[in-house]
């Protein structure tokens, strides 16, 4: 492992015309000391923490919200583009929890495969999968962000559970309902001779 | 047995993927003893006919007395089931003093339909493409 020590630090904001351009490698910013990876081919930012590569700037802000009270299904689909030969045992992680400076604390996960069939022509084709979670009594308010993540299969399209070869989420992506006892306007409502 | 234009050889691969564009070449031997004007044509054959014609840009051409030119084409590999047979099947024609055309020779080269070799995946727009209550 060769580290690089990043020209540009990470502590205080640069303006900067255009970003520089990295190489695939790790790095370290000089101010912190914290460990970086690059993917160049994936365009990917990983931090580096305990033994664990942690990609960053994958989550995004969420299109829309999606109320969910416990006992709920909500599903969530993933989609990609694909051209190549067919992959059987593509390994997924759905989650459901709260993303944070610390990266995502997973409250509510499902680990299905799934195949992909061949598509030996130019022109990309959609693939989709879902999963189905169904939302526990014990279900917190903050459980509102989700992310999906793809690795392995056969034949491999890269990455680990770690360092998945693709990972996406969705920040304030859901509204938990019922979750917790709330009692409002309380007060005496009438008081009469009967 | 060509009479003027002789066909002497079609290159052509073995074998090609339904699908894929295939480069072909027909040379032709000029056997007469001055310049004459020659001329290149061709089909597939497969299945039942009509069948296709094959493209040459450059489809005659003045050549030398002993000369062989090479014609260039192409053709996009039929929809055809793997191990089936596409037959090249190429012609030449003479320009007469007659200001006319004529069929002078063919001859054949056979096409194997292959399976395509597998490419590596590629991924592209990885994306949640939804999430709702179901």
């Amino acid at each position: 492992m060769t580290t690089k020590t990043v020209e540009l630090s990470l502590g205080p904001v640069m303006a900067m015309a255009e970003p520089p351009k990295y190489q695939t490698g790790w790095y370290r910013d000089p101010v912190t000391g914290q460990q970086y990876y690059y993917d160049a081919l994936k365009n990917q930012w990983y931090v580096y923490a305990a033994g664990y590569l942690y990609a960053l700037g994958y989550m995004e802000p969420a299109p829309k919200k999606v109320t969910v009270a416990p006992g709920d299904k909500l599903q969530v689909i993933l989609s990609f583009k694909y051209t190549g030969p067919a992959i059987t045992g593509i390994l997924t992680r759905y989650c459901v929890g709260v993303f944070g400076a610390f990266g995502f604390n997973e409250r509510l996960s499902g680990t299905p495969t799934f195949n992909v069939p061949a598509n030996l022509s130019a022109t990309p084709v959609k693939v989709t999968n879902s999963y189905t979670f169904t939302i526990p009594t014990n279900v917190d308010t903050d459980w509102d962000d989700i992310y999906v993540k793809i690795w392995g299969g056969t034949p491999d399209i890269g990455g680990t559970e770690q360092s998945p070869a693709r990972i996406f989420g969705y920040e304030n992506a859901l509204t938990v309902v019922g979750a917790v006892i709330n009692i409002t306007e309380f007060k005496i409502d009438d008081f009469k001779k009967v | 047995m060509a009479q003027y234009a002789e066909i002497t050889e079609i290159v052509a691969p073995s074998n090609a993927s339904a699908g894929s564009s295939v480069s072909i070449q027909v040379k032709i031997k000029n056997k007469y003893s001055t310049t004459i004007s020659i001329m290149v044509g061709g089909k597939l054959e497969y299945g039942v006919s009509p069948w296709p014609s094959i493209s040459f840009p450059t489809y005659w051409a003045n050549v030398a007395a002993g000369a062989t030119y090479t014609f260039s084409g192409s053709f996009t590999m039929p929809d055809y089931p793997p191990g089936k047979e596409i037959i090249i099947h190429a012609y030449s024609c003479w320009y007469g003093t007659d200001a006319a055309w004529h069929l002078d020779d063919e001859k054949t080269k056979t096409v194997i339909t292959v399976v395509p070799e597998p490419s590596e995946p590629s991924l592209s727009q990885f994306k949640i493409d939804d999430y709702l209550k179901v």
